[in-house]
């Protein structure tokens, strides 16, 4: 006597159970960034002419079931469940689909579904609708087998069914994917900053600090402006050259780029560059829309007191499940105070008169921004970097001088450049006065003045000399300004 | 006792008073798009529209007239009439004016009351308007369509769009003279051209000879379809950092040329060509006897970008050569009028010029101060025309249809980022009647839709090609070239 199907694969459950763990793991633990990410750049809105969309597109079902999920895969918790789940239910259709032909090998086909859709799932682009395309598909089908005995009207029509709903000709064709690392390190950096997690933003930079990476430089940099140490921390991170200072706006950079240029123009005040950055990032997206761009476009109208514009995304954010409260605490009959308050602080930033430039004109922009309010400080430290980091020192003692407020001394960084211009052009103690130097650090300088001078001159190759001088001097802007080198392989 | 009950009367009367508004036009206000007080062609499809506030959410609409009437119910505020009831409704009331109420039920049973009014003219609109969907992103493209609507309902049929032409850029559809067979636009890109549709065949030109810097930009038909005249423009997009104003996109180099189709000759003019000032929007008058453009003295661009104002101006065309006439005469005078113009376009019986108006420069688009203006080629005198102009948004990029009553219009009115297409009724003494925007089935499709609506060009019959002609066109088909001449 034959044991009954459902013993004979008893352990399945428990494998399907393990599978799902390990899912749950990875995607919790090692690859949360992705799935946060995905869910920002996607938009799911409870409105009669979306909904009804979708039914006359392909897949109508899949994709319903897909785009609602994915609004939910920044919950942590919530979002790797999902996808976990998914991806085990599907192993154990495509399990139960062939168990019932080549028993336990049915395991090979079902994890090999599994493998290459978890692949998939770890790219951006790859929507939950596709792997949920191939769980209603191998569902319908099993249960249109199962029926097939007993009727054959019935599972033509519920094949029929299953193939309207599941997607007959939308198979979106990608490459396999594979998680991607580095791609996720970008990404859960954005992440924290996004949310203004400072303290984990700073542990995830530091990990990757001997990566050399411009990505990483920026956040740094976004991070040390954001609590106005720019000027004392600027040598303290790799910095390659003005690079650092902001991220490109091309049409090679991909739309995470694009978008995340846009979080420094917004934070000097610079809102048509913020714009246009979170607008093109937006436009390359995978669905050329998202909940946070659409946020951050409402946010640049509302400080722009451009309430016209802001209500356009804030009525579109009103018809999502999970910003509706946002929006609405962002219209402008509904604002709390701390909203207002948030607003008229943006507010104090912007530029109060016109120029025409050319896109990412980074030095124009920022000087444009001092010299129309010499109050904003983020603007301010990030155009000194600016002169700084291409070396610049007359540029940067000439911006010094015009936008640094008088009584203040100067932060570490500065002061080491000051030193530097003082030093090239003979300049004395009355300068130094003037300026407010430290004592400490113009003594410093003299020593590395010293030092430096010897380079060549001794017994120890030049090599160990600038080493030994590196171990000592290398987080001031004086190595940095006789020694760093811009590096094109990077 | 008779007392008391003729007290709790009139206190009860005052309650019930103070629960129902007054009875005028201005009771539109809470409904989106406003088209109280608009005149609407008789074959337009239903004016379904939002009522905004939570007491619309299920109001009773009715629609009456003299010789019928339509009643629906809001679903969660929309405003949906039937097609064929709504037809059948506007064919009757031609030359009447409707009345639409609003009754909405309150909480404790008690209704108020709105009611607002449009009028529906004798004249019929094009049954046709095509435009550009595209992205309002500052100075890229991506996904760009070219889509031909039937004002009559809700048909949408995609002319050309990205997926099939792997994602090139491409300019806004213009028909000649309003005709459904004579049509251009630019594909640009490798394999890119300008498409012409002309008397059922389409072609795709290489606009563009060695002397030119870039291709053919802005264009328009002559009458006869045998010429069509263009200005290649070198277009700049900048940023501007004040307040909303985002952009100025403006022209470091242009040159004015008329093409020949037939005898495949790009022919300019010294008049132009010899000079370094800015030429560009190009028209013909009706009578194909002038060329009109808009021309601006030579300044230092961008850091003169306020000083560059465009006049309207015109040169002789003699159709039998080919050739432009041999002087420039001024039409506006931008300097005289303070302004800059753009982008003029002639009704069909050629009595009235229409353009926009810009304190400066010459991209519309990105001026939120720019109106259309329009000039009575018979007086001279020109009309600001008040009724068009929205606060803090352009209005631009309009086209006239067949019959010369109706204009079609490109305005970011509502959120001065996203352009939507408005039509308003022209009479034959040039008044203008308030706008009303483009119909959609679902009438909360223009306030989630995240894409602007370009270049609204009016047609009487639909156009012969889709995106599967322009594909063929441009993967399989060489583009003809023309060869360039410079008149005497």
């Amino acid at each position: 006597m034959s044991t009954p199907p459902k013993q004979r694969f008893q352990g399945i459950g428990w494998l399907a159970l393990a599978g799902c763990l390990v899912l749950f793991v990875f995607f919790q633990f090692f690859y949360r960034a992705h799935l946060c990410h995905r869910e920002q750049f996607s938009l799911f809105l409870w409105a009669a002419e979306p909904l009804k969309a979708y039914w006359t597109a392909r897949a109508p079902l899949a994709r319903l079931i897909g785009d609602f999920l994915t609004q939910f895969l920044g919950f942590t918790v919530v979002g790797p469940l999902i996808i976990s789940l998914m991806l085990t239910v599907l192993g154990v259709l495509i399990f139960k689909l062939f168990a019932r032909y080549i028993k336990w090998w049915a395991l090979v086909p079902a994890l090999l579904v599994v493998v290459v859709e978890t692949g998939r799932q770890c790219g951006l682009t790859y929507p939950l609708s596709s792997t949920l395309q191939l769980v209603g598909l191998v569902a319908t089908l099993i249960v249109a087998i199962k029926l097939i005995r007993k009727s054959f009207c019935l599972p033509v029509l519920i094949l029929a069914a299953g193939l309207w709903l599941f997607g007959w000709g939308d198979w979106v064709k990608r490459d396999v994917n594979h998680p991607e690392m580095r791609v996720e390190h970008m990404l859960a950096v954005d992440n924290d900053w996004y949310h203004g997690r400072d303290a984990s933003l700073q542990r995830r930079l530091d990990s990757q600090a001997d990566k050399n990476s411009r990505f990483d430089a920026y956040y740094q940099n976004l991070l040390w402006a954001s609590h106005y140490r720019l000027g004392d921390e600027l040598m303290h991170y790799y910095q390659p050259f003005q690079l650092g200072l902001f991220l490109p706006v091309e049409a090679t950079a991909s739309y995470q780029l694009a978008y995340m240029s846009g979080e420094m123009w917004f934070q000097v005040g610079d809102l048509t560059n913020a714009e246009h950055s979170v607008l093109l990032g937006m436009l390359f997206s995978p669905n050329s829309v998202g909940s946070r761009p659409l946020k951050r476009l409402a946010e640049i109208s509302l400080i722009r007191g451009d309430e016209a514009a802001a209500m356009k995304y804030l009525r579109v954010l009103e018809k999502t499940f999970l910003y509706r409260r946002w929006a609405r605490v962002h219209m402008p009959q509904n604002r709390p105070k701390e909203v207002a308050r948030w607003l008229d602080m943006k507010r104090t930033l912007l530029c109060t008169t016109d120029t025409v430039r050319a896109p990412m004109d980074v030095g124009c922009a920022l000087r444009h921004l001092v010299e129309d309010n010499p109050d904003n400080v983020f603007a301010r430290d990030y155009l000194f970097s600016f002169d700084l980091l291409a070396k610049d020192i007359e540029t940067f003692r000439e911006d010094y001088l015009r936008y640094h407020p008088d009584g203040l001394p100067p932060q570490r960084v500065w002061a080491e450049a000051l030193l530097l211009w003082i030093a090239s052009h003979g300049q004395g103690e009355r300068e130094l006065a003037e300026l407010d130097i430290p004592v400490d650090i113009a003594n410093s300088f003299v020593r590395f003045m010293e030092e430096y001078g010897k380079i060549g001159t001794g017994i120890l190759p030049a090599d160990r000399q600038i080493a030994r001088l590196q171990q000592t001097y290398g987080k001031t802007y004086w190595f940095f300004y006789h020694f760093a080198e811009m590096n094109n392989g990077r | 006792m008779e007392g008391k009950v003729r007290w709790w009367c009139i206190f009860l009367s005052l309650m019930l008073m103070a629960c129902t508004t007054s009875v005028s036009d201005n009771g539109a206000d809470a409904v989106v798009p406003d088209f109280a007080g608009a005149v609407v062609p008789y074959n337009i499809a239903p004016l379904n529209f939002c009522l905004d506030g939570k007491a619309y959410a299920r109001a009773k609409v009715e629609v009456n007239g003299e010789h019928g009437s339509i009643a629906v119910r809001a679903h969660n505020g929309r405003v949906m009439f039937p097609k064929k009831k709504w037809h059948r409704l506007l064919e009757a009331e031609k030359g009447n004016t409707l009345t639409v109420s609003l009754e909405v039920e309150k909480s404790k049973g008690r209704k108020v009351e709105k009611f607002f009014s449009f009028t529906v003219s004798l004249d019929s609109i094009d049954r046709y308007v095509t435009y550009r969907i595209i992205d309002p992103s500052f100075e890229v493209w991506h996904k760009v369509e070219i889509r031909e609507r039937d004002l009559t309902g809700w048909g949408e049929r995609v002319l050309s769009d990205w997926k099939h032409t792997d994602n090139s850029c491409m300019n806004c559809h213009v028909h000649g003279s309003a005709r459904g067979n004579l049509s251009f636009f630019h594909l640009r890109g490798p394999k890119g051209g300008t498409i012409l549709n002309r008397d059922g065949s389409l072609r795709k030109l290489t606009l563009k000879t060695d002397d030119m810097p870039v291709a053919a930009t802005y264009g328009d038909f002559h009458p006869s379809g045998r010429f069509a005249v263009f200005t290649w423009n070198t277009v700049i997009p900048s940023l501007r950092a004040l307040g909303s104003h985002r952009m100025e996109v403006y022209d470091t180099a242009s040159d004015m040329l008329v093409a020949d189709f037939d005898a495949h000759t790009i022919c300019f003019s010294r008049l132009t060509s010899e000079t370094d000032a800015y030429e560009t929007f190009p028209t013909f008058s009706p009578d194909g006897q002038y060329i009109y453009f808009c021309r601006a003295s030579y300044h230092p661009l961008p850091d003169s970008v306020r000083q560059t104002c465009y006049s309207l101006v015109r040169i002789p065309f003699d159709e039998q050569t080919g050739t432009q006439g041999d002087s420039i005469e001024m039409v506006w005078d931008a300097e005289q009028e303070g302004g800059s113009a753009s982008f003029p376009k002639f009704s069909p019986d050629g009595r009235f010029l229409l353009f926009c108006r810009s304190d400066y420069g010459t991209f519309p688009i990105w001026h939120r101060e720019t109106r259309l203006m329009m000039m009575d080629m018979k007086t001279g005198v020109v009309d600001s025309l008040e009724v068009l102009r929205a606060e803090d948004a352009s209005s631009s990029y309009h086209s006239w249809s067949s019959n010369g009553r109706w204009i079609a219009f490109a305005s970011k009115r509502g959120d001065g980022m996203f352009g939507r297409v408005w039509m308003a009724h022209v009479d034959a003494d040039g008044r203008v009647a308030k706008p009303f925007r483009l119909p959609q089935r679902d009438p909360e499709h223009d306030r989630l839709f995240l894409r602007s609506y370009n270049l609204p060009d009016l047609g009487d019959t639909p156009v012969p090609f889709d995106v599967r002609d322009i594909r063929r066109l441009r993967n399989r088909v060489a583009a003809e070239m023309f060869t360039s001449a410079t008149q005497p």
